[in-house]
Parts: C-alpha cells; structure tokens; sequence
C-alpha cells in the first residue's frame, strides 16, 4: 500500500508510538501529512519527499526528507543513504544516516551502518554494527544549507547562474 | 575512573571509541561529545545469539591499530577463558599504540543476574541498567587473574565502587 494519510495517527505501528509520541504529539493538531510504503511495495532508486515518510516495505537507494521524520518499519527492509530531520529505525538497515535532530533506534532494529545526529536514543536489543558521530551544533540544518550555484536559467535571452541555498523554499 | 578515561579521550584529536556492549544510549549520548566517532558492536547480544567471540575481529579486519579506546564493559565476566584471550588479543590489534582499554568486571557475590548495561551519566556518575533480555553464563575472575588475562596491556588504574563493580583501566603499550 502506498497511500497518503492526513491527521491520522498510526494505529498499527507501535515504533511510531512509543519512539516518537514527541513527534506524533507536536502533529497531532497540525495538518501534517505522511507517506507510507506499504509492506508488499519494493522501490529502488532515488526519493525525496517533503513531508514524513514511513516505509513497512524494500527500498534501495537514497532517501532525503531534509524537513521531515522517516520511520523504518519494523518488518522493512532497507538499503539506503538518508538525510532527513529526525528517523526511527525499526526494521532492518544498512546504511548511512545523518540526521539533524534525534535518531531512535528500538528493540526491533538490526542496523548496519554510520549515524550522524545530533542525539541518539537505543532500545535495549537493538542490534547494531555501526559508527555513530555527533552532529555539532554549528552543523548547517537541512534545508538552510551552503549558498551554491543551481542550474542556469534563462534571463533576457542570456544564460546566467544564480545562487541559492538547497532549501525547498528557495524561489519563493 | 571514568572521568580520568573520558577526559583522557577529549584530548586526543580525531579519537575513535569502540563499544562492545552492552549498548546503552546515555553512555553513548555522554560520549559522543567528547569523541570523533563512536563505534558500536554488541558482543552480548552476539553471545546470546550463539555469536563467536571471534566474530569482534572478523568485523573489525581492516580495522588495527585504528582505535584509542574501548570499552568491554563487564563482557568477560560471560566469556570462558579462551574467549577472554581471543578477546585481549583483538582488543590489543584493534587499539592504538597508547590506546585505552576499559574492563569493569562484578566481584564476587555480587548480584549479576540480569546482565547488566553501565549507563554513564554527564557527570560521569555509572549507573546499571538491567538487561533483562540478555541470559548469559557468568564466571568469577579474581582481580589478578583478570589483570593476567590481559597480559597484552599495562595496568594503568583499577578501582572497586561499594557495589561491588571492579574497574580496570589498561593502556596498550
């Protein structure tokens, strides 16, 4: 199932209960909306999205959800860089994280791979082979990254190259 | 002692720490600030699991000579004592020239059921967690007998807590 749910708390996901009751609290009387990649969905490739995102099913690839919280399901399997702001690992992983805020791994997990966050939380059982590295605090927060030239665009007929942070709010 | 192997590891720069379980996150968050990287591998939930001792080398091949620091915990209080070799000797592959190594151990009649994870607060006060999902074997090692299972390593500081909980802090020569 890959659906789309909006003010609707996850019923059936524990991890997302007990790891992230913060989270789901703060969400809770906001319209917030959050993707979910079903248990029998397997994706390879590149995803970006900007809300938060819950995977049950197999992924491949590289993931950023700068601004927002991914949850790896307990029965997920995924093998994938991740950038986002906050994760919940609960399934099975292997590969790198960096995370502006919290990384929460639960009993659940069997994670393979480096973290960089600014906090880590571990349930007691996590099974972890991994290397953990502190996000500083004077760390660029996603979304508020380096000024860097995009793509050329078009101005008066003449290409010209214009600078701006990677954020999604950039050309507003 | 703690406090003395924690302040000892803020001073080296780029320092990499290896734990060796059990993992417990405030240990971990009290860390991190104080080092480059953290490396974590649970060698009891491996034991429990019918995991090797020898697995710890196996996963750390490419690795000698890399770290400043680890720490054991009180593993080898459930490992036999060909398990508590394998594990000085990769220990002493894994850590720099110089580099530290942390065992605490439980004195006798101490209770020790459950395993216990040592949660180490900011100011450096250790704290046991109880790890109730962990049934390991435990065996009694007098403070020499332990000392000379690391006969790769120089004694650099020990020291008993009134909870009975013996620490013993190795340098690598």
């Amino acid at each position: 199932m890959l659906g789309r749910y909006k003010n609707e708390p996850e019923q059936n996901n524990t991890v997302y209960q007990e790891m992230s009751k913060e989270k789901t609290f703060k969400n809770s009387d906001t319209n917030y909306e959050k993707t979910v990649i079903g248990e029998h969905i397997s994706i390879e490739g590149k995803l970006r999205a900007d809300e938060d995102l819950i995977i049950q099913g197999t992924l491949k690839g590289t993931i950023e959800l700068e601004k927002h919280h991914i949850t790896i399901g307990a029965k997920s399997k995924v093998e994938a860089d991740i950038r986002a702001e906050s994760m919940t690992i609960s399934g099975t992983m292997n590969g790198n994280v960096s995370v502006y805020g919290k990384v929460a791994i639960t009993k659940e997990a069997d994670f393979t791979g480096q973290i960089k966050a600014k906090r880590v939380a571990i349930e007691d059982g996590a099974y972890i082979n991994a290397s953990i590295e502190m996000q500083r605090e004077d760390a660029e927060k996603p979304g508020h990254g380096r000024i860097e030239p995009i793509d050329a665009i078009v101005i008066g007929g003449e290409p010209e190259t214009i600078a701006s942070t990677k954020s999604s709010s950039a050309g507003k | 002692m703690m406090q003395t192997y924690v302040s000892w590891l803020s001073r080296q720069p780029g320092a990499r720490v290896l734990d060796i379980g059990p993992v417990c996150d405030v240990t971990i968050n009290t860390l991190l600030p104080h080092v480059k990287k953290l490396y974590l591998y649970d060698m009891f939930l491996r034991l429990g699991r019918g995991v090797e001792i020898r697995s710890l080398a196996d996963n750390f091949i490419h690795l000698h000579a890399f770290f400043y620091g680890i720490q054991v915990w009180d593993l080898v209080d459930h490992c036999s004592n060909d398990e508590v070799s394998a594990l000085a000797d990769t220990c002493h592959a894994l850590l720099k020239p110089g580099g530290a190594l942390l065992v605490t151990s439980y004195d006798e009649g101490v209770a020790h059921d459950p395993c216990n994870a040592f949660a180490v607060f900011e100011d450096f006060q250790v704290t046991l967690k109880p790890q109730r999902h962990l049934n390991l074997r435990y065996t009694h090692r007098q403070n020499q007998k332990l000392i000379d299972a690391m006969k790769q390593f120089t004694l650099f500081n020990s020291y008993k807590y009134q909870c009975g909980v013996r620490e013993f802090y190795f340098r690598k020569r």
